[in-house]
């Protein structure tokens, strides 16, 4: 089920035209916390001249779960409380106003036009739905993992966190590599390619098609061999990078993509 | 008895001997580099110095201008080049109470080699903190901690969920945390759904759910658990990290001050604060180097890992002279300032300031006791750091409470010095007495000379002396002549001719304005005409008061003899010392006597002009009079005596020989010439005693009769004991030479009284009577007369009046229904 909406005069369109490249999309369910993502999916709108376009999925599960009598949520602390469809209605409501708020401050900061629509049901199916050819994705999504993450200054900061993108030789790959090396660029981060490779010699000959295939980047840019792109290790690698986001191809079904989105530690940048 | 004859030219003045002087000028002779005739001072100097124990501080005494200060100085640096330079004095931060600095000792020099080496660690580990937090091996094992704690939830929650999807239950992310649903066609359970189900199925799916919840709550509780442990792994892998920098750079500091047990702990302390504050090295924002304010930004987190040298001895190699000028409370003991922050007042230990005991320390403090005495708590300050051996730095405004803001108590550093006070003996007695703790801190007294002996040996040190301060000045040369004519000078300013002065800002005076007129005349050497042009120079600068007096006397203002004859009326000698310069003047002295009870009126004393000294003179005089001419019976005399036209305080007992010539001339109503001056004090015995500023005294009554013209008869008559004081101006000699002045030395009233009158005194008969005409013989047969006319008028007005003339001439009639008074007993 979907539900398009429009922010009145705010939300206007921009006129098709030549140089609309992409859509920027971010899709997002409740109670993530976005206001940085949101931010850098306006600025990524801006540097590549798309619309911007926000896509908040309340989740048809938990307006169901709500409304089973003997159901209780289980607080991060381990302490059980009732839950209310009512209630959980007017959270979800509360959570889109929020994110749509957010939206057009960091809109209006990228001077950008924007658009706002919020849908019902769950939200891969929902983003695989409202997606088109050339969009640029950012998904954020709060999944099962971590139940709580440490808090980062107890870690090394050494240096501004790399982009991930991965490398996978189709079209849809080499958009997501474009893409990546757009987020780079704009936040003056390291790219980060990831690579299936069965050892450093076929690893290297990738880095050399990855290194044609970005062309005149002028960022740092590096790659890590990876056994494969399964989400596990996948997810595995954005740990070891302390990445914050990873860029990738957007797959075809909902179920590869609910299967890498509830294993990662980053929102995902998906192109398609 | 003979009269006295007048002093012949040679008493007047004591010349320099010039065959004391064996050169042609100064330039000849080489400087001194002792101190000539403070035997006693140098002494105690020597002993005071000498005894290192506590309390054996030292006052010098004596008056302004004794070249006291450069003494000390000259002798305490002398006595510091022997002693090593003192140890230098650090604050650090004390990392437990930053209200309570540290005070860290070092060996000379080694305070600023700690100061840098501190700055240098700390730049140093400004970039191998964080090198070895970016260092891989740290990152690795950072992220495998954070991997081990995702990993041990994502596997229990993966355990639970698969649990749950395998009773086709999900485990669902909700906004406030998880919840368990039970699945129907990969979607969550209508809640219609659930309805229809049987019962038995509704309550089994129910306790499915209740469980799964169960455990998960269980596992949900153990994550706080497992976040402790795994920051606590953080933590010591940042410990551990930070240790391997730090340890390193600090190790090779430990090795450079490993004899120093108080500085090892303090880098133990420096390191462990280190480990404990790790985050401000590795979060440093990034400044460009040429970037203004790069320091003050980086400042307030490594501040505290400073060192301040309060006392430092990095150039010095000897033990510390330090004068302080201005011995204010703060400057002695040091200070804690304040910088303004946000509108707040703050301090750290970077902000203390030393005083000059901390620079002193080891070493030689001199003080002037006057300034010190004069700055509000400096004495008390002084004193408390003196009993307690140490310096506590208290701020004065949180003692007076006049400011309220956070301040620090330093830890007090150990002293070891010794005070020298400069002084005059007012302040010196005064101390004594009304400061109990002051003779417990000031043991050893120097207390300086103001003249020496004029010996031979001391006359050719003098020269040596003045050569010296010439050199050090810088002036011309000083022939010999000039330098004879200073050391008479140096004689007169003592006013003694077997003295001289060790006044030596006087004589640097004298020695700077002779070379300046000798410099103005054209000269290159210093001869003994400027000498004298430089005497009469200041003489004259200082004389205004005194030409308006002899003016006054000229004009007949004031009214003065200096010729003639008069009755009771006899010119006394006065001396006024006026910003340091002494003159002397004449004053008429006169005096009534009548019939009375035997009371003599002070005039002056009667209108409280008249001072202590004075008035004993007076008494005396009396006791004399009536011990002389009144043994038998009751003197029976009201007499009165004043400084004629005298409306100043008047003290002193140096008239009282003139008051008792006046006295016995009305008495015996022999006339007094008015062409003698006379000066000096009178015992109960007739003798006459020395009196002060004698040559001025001369040179007074001199300058008058000069002035009016000199007639062979006037002089002045002085005691005999002030002739070896004489050192008169050269034109008193010279009227004296040619006999047109005179200067008689008297050792008894009567000689006195023989000169003024012109007549013989007398003296007792084997009939105890005195001569015939004798002064002695009129006034005992006037008193007898007034103690006769007095038993009558006491028998016949027994209890009535009494006729009282006061000081004014006026008569009086006094009730004396008491018995009429002593005086009619007799």
């Amino acid at each position: 089920m979907s539900t398009p909406r429009t922010a009145g005069a705010k939300a206007a369109m921009a006129e098709p035209g030549p140089n609309r490249r992409r859509r920027v999309l971010i899709a997002l369910d409740s109670a993530a916390r976005c206001e940085v993502l949101l931010d850098t999916a306006a600025r990524l709108a801006g540097h590549l001249r798309a619309e911007l376009e926000a896509l908040f999925v309340e989740d048809a599960d938990l307006v169901r779960l709500a409304g089973l009598p003997f159901v209780r949520e289980v607080g991060r602390q381990g302490a059980p409380r009732g839950l209310d469809p009512e209630q959980m209605q007017r959270v979800l409501a509360g959570h889109a106003a929020e994110v749509e708020r957010l939206l057009g401050e960091s809109a209006r900061r990228a001077r950008l036009q924007w658009r706002f629509q919020i849908a019902r049901g769950r939200l891969l199916q929902e983003l695989l739905a409202a997606s088109a050819e050339g969009d640029l994705v950012v998904l954020a999504r709060r999944g099962l993992q971590p139940v709580e993450a440490l808090r980062r200054a107890t870690v090394a900061v050494a240096a501004a966190a790399p982009v991930l993108v991965v490398w996978q030789d189709s079209q849809a790959g080499r958009h997501a590599l474009a893409a990546a090396a757009d987020i780079a660029e704009l936040e003056s981060r390291p790219l980060r390619v990831l690579v299936a490779a069965s050892g450093p010699s076929a690893a290297a000959r990738l880095w050399q098609a990855v290194q044609s295939a970005l062309g005149d980047f002028r960022g740092a840019a590096a790659y890590r061999q990876l056994p494969d792109l399964g989400p596990a290790t996948l997810a595995e690698a954005a740990r070891i990078e302390g990445a914050d986001r990873l860029v990738q191809a957007l797959p075809s079904s909902a179920e590869e993509l609910e299967a890498l989105s509830s294993r990662l530690p980053c929102p995902l940048v998906l192109v398609r | 008895m003979s009269d006295p004859k007048a002093l012949s030219v040679e008493q007047l003045y004591q010349r320099c001997d010039p065959a004391l002087l064996d050169f042609e000028t100064t330039a000849e002779l080489e400087d001194l580099s002792e101190v000539i005739g403070q035997e006693r001072a140098i002494g105690a100097l020597h002993f005071g110095v000498g005894i290192r124990k506590k309390g054996y501080n030292l006052y010098v005494l004596g008056p302004p201008g004794l070249g006291k200060h450069n003494v000390v100085k000259t002798y305490l640096q002398a006595k510091a080049g022997e002693a090593p330079a003192p140890a230098d004095w650090c604050y650090v931060n004390d990392f437990e109470d930053p209200n309570r600095p540290r005070a860290l000792r070092l060996p000379a020099g080694r305070g600023a080699a700690l100061r840098r080496d501190m700055q240098h660690l700390i730049e140093d580990l400004l970039s191998a903190i964080p090198a070895a937090f970016d260092a891989e091996e740290y990152q690795a094992r950072a992220k495998e901690i954070e991997k081990e704690f995702h990993e041990r939830q994502e596997k229990a929650l993966g355990e639970l969920q698969e649990r749950a999807k395998a009773e086709h239950i999900a485990l669902l992310r909700t906004p406030g945390g998880f919840a368990f649903a039970p699945m129907s066609d990969e979607e969550v359970m209508s809640p219609d759904a659930f309805a229809k189900l049987p019962e038995d199925e509704q309550k089994a799916l129910e306790a499915q759910v209740s469980e799964l919840q169960e455990q998960l709550q269980k596992l949900l509780s153990q994550v706080p658990q497992w976040r402790k442990e795994t920051r606590d792994k953080l933590k010591a892998l940042t410990q551990e990290t930070t240790l391997l920098a730090v340890g390193h750079e600090i190790d090779a500091l430990r090795d450079s001050y490993k004899e120093f047990p108080d500085v090892l702990s303090f880098l133990d302390a420096v390191q462990q604060d280190i480990v404990d504050n790790v985050d401000d090295f590795r979060n440093q924002e990034e400044v460009p180097e040429n970037q203004l304010g790069r320091a003050a930004m980086r400042e307030p987190a490594f501040r505290r890992y400073q060192v301040n040298v309060v006392v430092d001895h990095d150039e010095e190699r000897n033990a510390p002279v330090v004068y302080e000028n201005n011995p204010t409370h703060d400057n002695l003991v040091g200070r804690i300032e304040h910088l303004a922050q946000m509108g707040a007042l703050v301090t750290d230990f970077m902000l203390i300031k030393s005083g000059a005991l901390h620079r002193a320390n080891g070493g030689y403090l001199i003080l002037d006791a006057h300034k010190l005495l004069t700055q509000p708590y400096a004495w008390e300050a002084l004193k408390r750091a003196l009993f307690a051996e140490q310096i506590r730095i208290e701020s004065l405004g949180q003692m007076l409470s006049l400011i309220s803001t956070a301040s620090l108590e330093p830890e007090p550093i150990p002293l070891n010095v010794k005070v020298v006070l400069l002084g005059d003996r007012m302040l010196y007695y005064l101390l004594y007495e009304y400061d109990p703790e002051f003779g417990e801190l000031f043991k050893v007294a120097a207390d300086f000379e103001e003249q020496i002996d004029r010996s031979a040996e001391n006359t050719r040190l003098y020269a040596r002396m003045l050569a010296t301060v010439a050199r050090q000045e810088e002036l011309q040369p000083f022939d010999r002549g000039a330098v004879a004519r200073l050391i008479e000078h140096a004689a007169r300013r003592v006013e003694d001719t077997e003295k001289m002065s060790t006044h030596m800002s006087g004589i640097a005076d004298l020695l700077r304005e002779a070379d300046h007129w000798a410099s103005q005349a054209g000269r290159s050497t210093v001869t003994t005409s400027d000498v004298d042009y430089a005497i009469e120079q200041q003489v004259y600068r200082s004389g205004r008061i005194q030409q308006r007096l002899q003016e006054a006397i000229r004009r007949g203002t004031l009214l003065i003899d200096s010729d003639g004859e008069q009755v009771g009326q006899v010119n006394g000698l006065t001396i006024m010392e006026l910003g340091g310069f002494l003159f002397g003047h004449p004053t008429r002295i006169t005096a009534t006597a009548r019939l009375g009870e035997g009371e003599l009126v002070d005039i002056e004393r009667e209108v409280e002009l008249g001072g202590a000294s004075h008035s004993k003179g007076v008494l005396i005089l009396s006791n004399f009079l009536s011990a002389r001419y009144a043994r038998q019976r009751p003197m029976s005399l009201s007499a009165s005596l004043v400084f004629e036209q005298s409306y100043g305080y008047v003290d002193g007992d140096s008239a009282s020989v003139g008051e008792l010539c006046a006295l016995l001339s009305v008495l015996a109503e022999a006339p007094v010439r008015q062409s003698l001056a006379v000066t000096g004090s009178v015992n109960q015995h007739g003798q006459v005693q020395p009196i002060g500023g004698v040559n001025e005294k001369i040179e007074g009554f001199f300058d008058i009769c000069k002035a009016r013209g000199l007639n062979g008869e006037q002089g002045v008559i002085i005691p005999a004991t002030n002739v070896k004081h004489l050192m008169l101006r050269r034109d008193v000699r010279e009227a004296a030479e040619q006999g047109r002045f005179h200067i008689y030395a008297v050792a008894t009233v009567d000689e006195a009284v023989a000169l003024l009158t012109g007549l013989p005194a007398g003296e007792r008969g084997d009939d105890d009577r005195f001569p015939e005409g004798s002064v002695n013989r009129r006034v005992e047969d006037r008193l007898l007369q007034f103690s006769e006319l007095r038993q009558e008028f006491g028998e016949h007005d027994k209890g009535k009046v009494e006729v009282k003339i006061d000081s004014e001439g006026e008569v009086s009639d006094v009730d004396t229904s008491d018995g009429g008074g002593e005086g009619g007993d007799g």
